[in-house]
C-alpha cells in the first residue's frame, strides 16, 4: 500500500507540492517547528512536512482544515471549465482541450493531495476533544469529521479511486 | 579470665559427667575435622604449584618476547603525593558519576532542551530556527502555475461563451429526448465554426449518435468525413466512427439492390409476382454486394470500406423491406406484425426504420397496449417525432368503439413535444371529428392549412370537416386544388358527400385511409 501512495503522490506532484506549501504556511503562522521540509520523499510523508504536533485546538484544525480547504478551492476552480470542455459541452480546438487537460490533471492532483496525515488528525481530534472548548467543539465538528473520513481515505489511496471513477462517469455521460 | 571465672569453669567441668555416646562423637568430629584440613592442604597445595608453574611458563614466554628486558626500579616508578592520589580518584569518581550530556541532533554544538520533554532531539537555538524554515521554491512556483493555468481555463472559455449556450441547449434538448432540436442546435454550432476550427470529439459523437438513432446516416458519414481523413479513421479509437461509415455503405448498398429487386412494387405497380420478389428479397441475406451494383454517387462513400472487405447486404433491411412488400401486397395484419417483431429482435441500431410500422399495425389489430408498448420505445428515443405519436392515436381510433378523448390527449402530447411538426394536426382534426367537434375539427384543419404545407390527405380532410361542418364552398376548393396537381379527391369524401356514408364510416374503415 505504501507504494503504491508513493506512486500515487508522484503522479499527483503538483498537488503535493502545493499542499505542504499550505501546510508549511500555517506551521509558520504558528510557531510550531518544521523538522523536515522536503515535500516529496519516498517514504509515507510525501506531500507532508515533518512538523511537531500542533499544541492548541485551533492550531491543530488550522493545520488540517486550511491546506484541505485551499486545495479544495484551487481544484474547484481549475476543474470547472476542463469538465464543461472535455466532458459536457465540448467547446473548443487542441489549444483548448491541452489547456483543459492539463487542468483537469492538476484538479485531480490538488484533490487526490487535498487530506491531511492521519496522525495530524489525530492529534487534531485529540485537542479540539479533549482540550477544546464547547464552541470549537461544536463549530469544527462539521469540518473534522470531514477531515477525519478524509485522512483515511487517502491513506488509503481512496481519493484516488473517487477520482478516477468520477472522471470515468463524466467520460461516459 | 580471672581467678573466680576460671575457677567456676572448672567446677563446672567437674560437675558434668562423661557418657558412653560422648566421647566416641568427639572423636569422630576430631577425625573429620583433621581429614578436611588434610583435604584443603592438599588441594591448597596442588592450586599453588599450579599457580607458580603458570607464573614461570608466563614468565619464560614474557623473556622471549622481550629481548631486553627492562629493569624497573624504585626511582623509575612515578612518585605520588597521598593529596594527588586521592585527587584523582576522586575525580574519576566524579567522572563516572556525571550523566552525560545530550547535544542537538541538528547543530550538534549545544545541549538539547529540556523545556519539550526529555527526549526532545534539539536545542532551543534550532528550535527557533525551524519555526521559521523557508518555504520550497517548488511549492510556490506550483501553485503560481496552478493560478495560472485558472486564469487560463477562464481566458480560453471566455472565446466560447456563445458556444456554451448554444451546446448547453443542445445538451438539455438531447438528454431530453429531443433529438430534433439537439440535432439542430449542433449543426448550429459546426456552422459558426471558421474553417480552420473543428468541432471537440464530445460534439461529433452527439451529432453521429443523434443522426444514427433518427436514422440520418447520411448526415452522420457528412461529419464524420468533414473531422476525419481516412488515416485518423484506421486508428483503433476511431473504430466507432469506421463503423457507422461501414453501416451507411451498407445500408445504401442495400436499399439500391432492393430497389432494384422491388422498383415496380415500391412505385404503386400490382402487375408483380410476389413470391418471386419475397424469394429475391431472401436471398440477399448473407450474401455481398457486387461491384455493379454500387451506383456512382454511392462510390465516394463505399470506397473505404470496399478496400477492406466486401459490403454485406443488411439483413435487417431485408427483412424490413420483406415486410413492406407484405404490407403493399395487403398480406393479413397478423403476419406483418410477426415480420416486424422478427426484425425487432435482430437489431436495436436500426428501430428508427420499423418502431413506427409495429405501432402503426398494431393500432390497425386494435391492440392498443402493444401500440402503447411501442410507442414508449419510441418516444424515448426521439420526442419530437410526431409519426409515433399520430400511430398511437390511430390504435384508438381503430377499436370497436373509436376513444376521441384518448386520441386527443395523445395529440396535446405530440404539441407539447414535437415542435415545428404539424403533421399530427390531421389526426387532431380526426379525433375531434369522431367526437363530433365540427367546430374545433374545423379550427384544426384550418391551422393546417394556414402552414402552407398541403399533402393529398390534408386537402381530403379538410374537403370532409368542410362538408361535416357545412362549409360545401371548402369542398369545391380542395377538389380544384387535387386536380391542378392531377390528384382526385377522395372517393370516400364525395360518397360522403353524397350521403352513401356515414362520417364514422369514412373516418374509421379501410384503415382509415381517407
Amino acid at each position: 500500500m505504501t507504494v503504491l501512495y508513493i506512486i500515487i503522490k508522484y503522479i499527483t506532484f503538483p498537488g503535493a507540492l502545493v499542499r505542504c506549501m499550505w501546510e508549511q504556511i500555517i506551521c509558520r503562522i504558528c510557531g510550531v517547528p518544521v523538522e523536515d521540509n522536503r515535500y516529496l520523499r519516498s517514504d509515507e510523508m510525501i506531500s507532508h512536512i515533518d512538523h511537531e504536533l500542533m499544541p492548541t485546538p485551533r492550531g491543530s484544525f488550522a493545520l488540517c482544515f486550511v491546506p484541505a480547504f485551499m486545495n479544495a478551492i484551487l481544484a474547484a476552480l481549475l476543474a470547472m471549465t476542463p469538465i464543461l470542455n472535455l466532458f459536457y459541452l465540448g467547446v473548443g480546438g487542441i489549444k483548448t482541450d491541452v489547456v483543459s487537460i492539463l487542468a483537469y490533471w492538476f484538479a485531480c492532483s490538488l484533490f487526490i493531495n487535498s487530506y491531511p496525515l492521519v496522525e495530524d488528525v489525530i492529534n487534531m481530534w485529540d485537542k479540539v476533544y479533549k482540550h477544546g472548548n464547547i464552541f470549537q467543539k461544536i463549530f469544527y465538528a462539521p469540518g473534522a469529521f470531514f477531515l477525519y473520513v478524509g485522512a483515511y481515505l487517502e491513506k488509503y489511496c481512496l481519493t484516488t479511486v473517487i477520482v478516477i471513477v468520477c472522471t470515468v462517469l463524466l467520460i461516459l455521460k | 579470665m580471672d581467678d573466680f571465672e576460671k575457677d567456676e569453669f572448672d567446677n563446672e567441668n567437674d560437675n558434668v559427667e562423661p557418657t558412653d555416646d560422648a566421647i566416641p562423637k568427639d572423636e569422630k568430629l576430631n577425625e573429620e575435622l583433621e581429614n578436611l584440613k588434610e583435604t584443603f592442604q592438599s588441594e591448597l597445595d596442588k592450586a599453588t604449584a599450579q599457580a607458580e608453574a603458570e607464573d614461570i611458563e608466563d614468565a619464560k614466554e614474557k623473556d622471549e618476547d622481550e629481548e631486553e628486558p627492562v629493569e624497573i626500579s624504585e626511582s623509575d616508578l612515578p612518585i605520588q603525593e597521598l593529596d594527588e592520589i586521592t585527587q584523582q580518584e576522586d575525580d574519576e569518581h566524579t567522572d563516572a558519576e556525571a550523566p552525560e550530556v545530550n547535544l542537538c541532533e541538528c547543530c550538534g554544538e549545544n545541549p538539547v532542551s529540556e523545556n519539550f520533554g526529555e527526549d526532545y532531539p534539539y536545542c532551543d537555538n534550532c528550535r527557533e530556527l525551524m519555526k521559521k524554515y523557508p518555504l520550497r521554491a517548488s511549492g510556490i512556483i506550483m501553485a503560481v502555475v496552478m493560478v495560472i493555468f485558472v486564469g487560463l481555463t477562464f481566458y480560453f472559455s471566455m472565446d466560447y461563451v456563445d458556444d456554451y449556450s448554444v451546446l448547453l441547449d443542445a445538451g438539455i434538448a438531447y438528454d431530453s429526448g429531443k433529438l430534433t432540436t439537439a440535432m439542430t442546435d449542433y449543426s448550429t454550432y459546426i456552422s459558426s465554426l471558421s474553417m480552420n476550427e473543428k468541432p471537440s470529439r464530445k460534439v461529433i459523437n452527439k451529432l453521429i449518435d443523434g443522426y444514427t438513432v433518427m436514422g440520418y446516416y447520411g448526415d452522420a458519414a457528412d461529419i464524420i468525413k468533414d473531422n476525419f481523413d481516412e488515416n485518423a479513421l484506421s486508428k483503433p479509437w476511431n473504430a466507432k466512427y469506421q463503423k457507422v461509415l461501414d453501416d451507411y455503405t451498407s445500408l445504401t448498398t442495400t436499399y439500391y439492390k432492393i430497389t432494384e429487386i422491388m422498383g415496380d412494387v415500391l412505385n404503386g405497380s400490382t402487375d408483380y409476382d410476389y413470391d418471386k420478389v419475397m424469394a429475391e428479397l431472401d436471398s440477399l441475406i448473407g450474401k455481398t454486394a457486387d461491384d455493379e451494383t454500387t451506383t456512382e454517387s454511392d462510390e465516394a462513400t463505399t470506397e473505404s470500406a470496399e478496400k477492406t472487405q466486401p459490403v454485406v447486404y443488411n439483413e435487417v433491411f431485408v427483412e424490413y423491406y420483406k415486410y413492406v412488400l407484405m404490407s403493399l401486397h395487403n398480406e393479413p395484419l397478423e403476419e406483418q406484425m410477426v415480420q416486424l417483431q422478427k426484425v425487432d429482435s435482430m437489431d436495436d441500431d436500426l428501430e428508427w426504420i420499423y418502431l413506427t410500422n409495429i405501432i402503426g399495425v398494431a393500432a390497425k389489430l386494435g391492440n392498443t397496449e402493444l401500440a402503447e408498448k411501442y410507442f414508449n420505445r419510441c418516444i424515448s428515443v426521439n420526442k419530437e417525432d410526431s409519426s409515433p405519436y399520430i400511430a398511437y392515436a390511430n390504435a384508438f381510433r381503430f377499436t370497436e368503439t373509436p376513444d376521441a378523448d384518448k386520441m386527443i390527449e395523445i395529440c396535446n402530447e405530440a404539441a407539447a413535444n414535437v415542435g415545428s411538426d404539424t403533421t399530427y394536426l390531421n389526426t387532431l382534426a380526426i379525433a375531434y371529428l369522431l367526437k363530433e367537434d365540427g367546430k374545433n375539427a374545423m379550427a384544426t384543419m384550418e391551422q393546417v392549412m394556414s402552414t402552407g404545407s398541403y399533402t393529398v390527405q390534408g386537402c381530403n380532410l379538410y374537403a370532409l370537416t368542410s362538408l361535416y361542418v357545412g362549409e360545401d364552398d371548402n369542398y369545391g376548393e380542395m377538389k380544384t386544388l387535387l386536380e391542378n396537381y392531377n390528384f382526385e379527391i377522395s372517393k370516400l369524401v364525395t360518397q360522403y358527400k353524397n350521403g352513401k356514408i356515414s362520417l364514422a364510416e369514412v373516418l374509421t374503415d379501410n384503415g382509415g385511409d381517407i
